[in-house]
């Protein structure tokens, strides 16, 4: 009953009927015609059937074209057409795809990372309202720079004088010991006067701002008043903070951070006044002003009327102080900005050898495909349409590359803020948002379509006739490639010759660890005042006691007290006017001056080159002897022995008169002022004469000395429960701590070398190789006409020669200006070191022959014949 | 808010409810030629029908069964948003026609 009719008309509607639908449509069409058949005949329900699967045909057909104009879809239609093409056609090109997008990956994803960590740190907006208002005040003395700051005493006279500020408050950073529940902590807290929070223009999430300075109240930081109420401390809760009772009034937000984010507690200044605060740092009592401009008002302005005011209030000031006023964010970022400066410059420079490395991968993409762009171009195809594939290709090439670069950032960036936060400041507003995410966005779309469409439009020029003839090696195309790698080659070395000068700075500080031997050291630092005793006589008993049961732990071989601590604090320091045995004028000589008791130069490693260390006869009967160092020695002694005599001046001791204490020995020089400072005099006392409020526990370990701290810790709270006791870390940590900075540029700029000149290698390679398949004919009727191997390998590298050696001249020619640059960050060494630039260059010529090794062989290996058939 | 139906769709929608739910595309055709006395073409209808379907103002579904004759048919019913659209498009026309009475004559 189903006759050919039926099957035609059945392929004809299952075309034009969706598929979903057509079942019951011809089941219904056909129910139908079988009642025709029965009624009318044959012929006519034939001719019947003719006509009414026309209809059907038809009126899908024009629902079809209706939906299509509806949505506007034939314009997405052919674009999304456009994109499967694309697709289709870079799978044909696999590896070139994934070098491709890997290039981009990591040139997007190292400049995201940098981006977010830039934008967080200087752009983003301040937690402050109108935060370019906001200027900070300081007095420094000149030449020198080293900061003199405010005196408390001062600050009413400036606040009253200073008329070019609407508001103005003092700040000045301390730490205090907070005692309440828990262990006592020491916290990093700010003194503020009154109007501190009204300046600023922010006031507590919770609770209320200082409102008098002489309530007892304190303001704590979001980070702070979480980790206190996990121990029980909540907003109006007491604590005793420096020796005054303080209960908590106030709770700032999450995003406050004022100067640093490392700030937990604002406390009122007056309360402290002048009375000492306890483990404090050097500077605490030298005040800073942070004022809010009146409108109108220029900072130029305002610096030429705070240096009025500073005259105004010191008339004799004539010993070169200068006040110094900046906008907030220099003071909150300043230090910062050459580091992030280094980190910009060494991702853009990433970039750029990336997109030279994306852009020699595409031309040799479109070197390939000239042949087939030439014969669609010779048939008729329309430029346009060649170009539109074209920038399809560089979509999804941009889109995949900056996905992936995307989630680099995202992970490097969480490994980076981990590892900057100690050096750079605001590492709490650094994140990936919406800013730096159109950034990457953009940087992939803009780096891909412009290193595509150069070589499109290039091949869009070749001659119909190219398509039948053989490809020539040295088209327009061609030519390109060897500026590119010769970029790429010297960007790398660019970056890392940075790196090296940072590994040698790195290194170079590290040498020696600052005078001590740092293996198996553990270090404390102890705050005598804050514990439940003590005069001096009480905290020397004290500090006997702790030592007697410390020497009895398992594992330690020696322990002892010091009021400073190598590679970074000191806290002591006595300057002597000495004259100059040349000029005979008076010279100023600043010594640390730390006090020790007996083992602390046997507990750090300090060598003893003349004389004897102190023991613990010294100790007991707590004589007036003091051990020099050898450059202290040399400066104060220059021609004779130091030992045995009376000190040159008289120093000052707790107790009582100043004394002039008898050398007995002379050891090697150590660093307490950070690893990068000039060889210091150090004068060691013996710790009984000048207790120090604030003394370092240091341990010399046979064991792991990271498995004893607990029992430290536990030893002094058995002496004193409210003993504060912090940084409990091994001298190597502390050693870490003081380079962490350099670490961090060495680190990273490090890396950033290393992808870059992986790239540029993958680059040379990647050319050299397509170097000698295009010259495989001529290499074949060569060899064929009786050249060896050997000439044509010396041919082709003679080209690779000269390309690595050009980007080895404009590359050490951008390291040196490079170098003059980083100039402030390279320590120790100079920034043109040439060992640095030496190895450098030798690396680059060793690896980069390396690189052009696997080309070459197989172009020494192949027969003519095999080259001449691959053509 | 939807366009309001068009004639056509008012008259499918009517077909359906006249010969009541589960009715096929080629049986609604033929009740509308039945009243109308017009010729439908049978694609119409179907486009129609989905496009009601595509709106939600009917459903259907597809049955699956040897006792048809075709062994496979697609069975539709008005749904409540297509009896609401539907009695929105004859109460439109009533209202213009009240009053029209002198020259269109009563229907």
């Amino acid at each position: 009953m189903r006759g050919w009719l039926w099957h035609r008309i059945e392929r004809q509607l299952r075309k034009a009927v969706p598929p979903d639908r057509v079942g019951p449509v011809l089941a219904e069409l056909f129910d139908d015609y079988a009642d025709k058949l029965r009624e009318i005949g044959s012929f006519r329900a034939n001719l019947w059937l003719l006509i009414e699967s026309r209809s059907l045909v038809k009126a899908y057909q024009r629902r079809d074209d209706r939906e299509a104009v509806a949505v506007g879809a034939s314009i997405m239609r052919s674009i999304l057409d456009d994109l499967r093409m694309a697709w289709r056609s870079l799978l044909g090109a696999r590896g070139i795809m994934v070098a491709v997008i890997l290039t981009l990956a990591v040139g997007t994803g190292a400049n995201t990372a940098v981006m977010a960590v830039a934008y967080g740190i200087l752009a983003r907006p301040l937690p402050f309202a109108t935060p370019s208002q906001l200027v900070i005040v300081d007095v420094v003395r000149q030449p020198s720079g080293g900061r003199t700051g405010i005196t408390f005493d001062d600050l009413g006279e400036w606040t009253r004088r200073l008329e070019g500020a609407s508001s103005v408050a003092g700040f000045a950073a301390t730490d205090l010991a907070v005692l309440g529940q828990g262990d006592p902590a020491i916290v990093h807290s700010l003194l503020v006067t009154s109007d501190f929070f009204r300046v600023l223009g922010t006031s507590p999430e919770l609770g209320r701002p200082l409102a008098s300075d002489y309530e007892s109240i304190a303001v704590v930081s979001d980070r702070y008043s979480r980790r206190a109420a996990s121990v029980g401390r909540t907003l109006g809760h007491p604590l005793r903070v420096g020796g005054l009772a303080f209960h908590i009034s106030g709770v700032m937000p999450p995003a406050f951070a004022f100067p640093n984010d490392d700030i937990d507690m604002w406390v009122p200044a007056d309360l402290f006044g002048k009375a000492p605060i306890p483990g404090n740092s050097g500077d605490s009592r030298s005040y800073r002003l942070v004022a809010r401009l009146k409108p109108g008002t220029s900072v130029l302005d305002f610096r030429a009327e705070a240096n009025r005011v500073l005259s105004a209030i010191h008339p004799d000031a004539s010993h070169g102080a200068v006040a110094t006023v900046g906008p907030i964010l220099d003071a909150m970022a300043g230090d910062a900005r050459p580091v992030l400066m280094l980190f910009i410059g060494a991702s853009a420079l990433l970039l750029l050898v990336a997109c030279a490395n994306v852009a020699s991968l595409l031309v040799g993409r479109a070197m390939t495909r000239r042949r087939e762009m030439a014969i669609r171009l010779a048939v008729g195809a329309a430029p346009i349409r060649l170009l539109r594939e074209t920038l399809a290709e560089s979509v999804w090439l941009a889109a995949v590359g900056s996905t992936c670069g995307l989630l680099l950032a995202v992970v490097g960036l969480r490994i980076f803020v981990r590892a900057a936060s100690p050096s750079l400041p605001r590492m709490n507003d650094v994140r990936i948002d919406v800013p730096v995410l159109l950034l990457v966005v953009g940087l992939g779309v803009v780096v891909t379509i412009l290193s595509a469409m150069t070589p499109a439009i290039g091949a869009m020029r070749t001659q119909w006739d190219h398509a039948f003839r053989d490809i020539t090696p040295t088209g327009r195309l061609g030519r390109v490639r060897g500026p590119l790698v010769v970029v790429q080659i010297s960007v790398a070395i660019v970056l890392l010759t940075c790196a090296g000068l940072f590994a040698r700075t790195v290194l170079g500080l590290l040498k020696g660890h600052g005078g001590v031997q740092a293996e198996r050291v553990l270090t404390a630092r102890l705050l005598l005042n804050e514990g439940t005793h003590f005069d001096a006589p009480g905290q020397v008993s004290f500090v006997q006691n702790l030592l007697t049961q410390v020497r009895a732990l398992p594992g330690v071989e020696s322990a002892a007290i010091g009021g400073g601590l190598p590679p970074q604090h000191d806290y002591l320091t006595a300057s002597l006017r000495l004259p100059d045995p040349i000029t005979g004028q008076d010279e100023m000589l600043a010594m640390d001056l730390v006090p020790v008791t007996a083992g602390y130069f046997e507990s750090l490693g300090i060598r003893l080159e003349r004389g004897r260390f102190f023991d613990q006869h010294d100790m007991d009967e707590a004589t007036s002897l003091a051990i020099l160092s050898e450059h202290a020695a040399r400066d104060l002694w220059p021609k004779g022995n130091a030992i045995g005599r009376n000190f040159y001046v008289a120093l000052p001791t707790r107790a009582g008169p100043r004394i002039r204490p008898r050398i007995v020995g002379v050891v090697s020089n150590v660093h307490y002022a950070g690893l990068d400072a000039a060889d210091d005099d150090n004068v060691y006392m013996l710790w009984p004469n000048l207790p120090t409020a604030v003394s370092f526990l240091v341990l010399k370990t046979s064991v792991d000395p990271n498995g004893l701290k607990p029992a430290v810790e536990q030893t002094v709270h058995g002496l004193d429960a409210v003993m504060p006791l912090i940084d409990v870390r091994t001298l190597d940590e502390e050693m870490n701590l003081a380079i962490a900075g350099r670490e961090l540029r060495f680190a990273l700029v490090s890396t950033f070398a290393a992808v870059a000149f992986f790239l540029a290698l993958v680059g040379l390679s990647a050319v050299v190789g397509r170097v000698v398949i295009e010259r495989r004919k001529e290499l074949a009727i060569r060899m064929a006409l009786g050249a060896s191997p050997a000439t044509i390998v010396s041919e082709v590298s003679k080209w690779a020669g000269a390309v690595v050696a050009v980007g080895l001249i404009l590359g050490i020619a951008g390291a040196m200006s490079v170098a003059r640059g980083v100039g402030t960050l390279v320590e120790v060494i100079s920034p043109y070191d040439p060992l640095t630039f030496l190895t450098v260059s030798l690396a680059v010529i060793i690896i980069s022959g390396l690189a052009c090794l696997w080309p070459l062989r197989r172009a020494s290996r192949a027969s003519p014949m095999e080259l001449w058939r691959d053509t | 808010m939807q366009a309001p139906l068009g004639e056509f769709e008012v008259v499918v929608l009517m077909a359906v409810l006249r010969v009541g739910n589960d009715v096929n595309g080629s049986e609604v055709r033929k009740e509308i030629e039945r009243r109308t006395g017009r010729r439908v073409s049978r694609g119409a209808v179907y486009v129609t029908l989905d496009r009601l379907e595509h709106k939600r103002l009917v459903a259907s579904r597809t049955l699956t069964d040897s006792t048809v004759r075709g062994g496979i048919t697609r069975l539709f019913r008005v749904t409540p948003a297509g009896l609401k659209d539907l009695r929105h498009a004859v109460a439109t026309f009533a209202r213009m026609h009240e009053g029209l009475e002198p020259v269109l004559g009563d229907l």
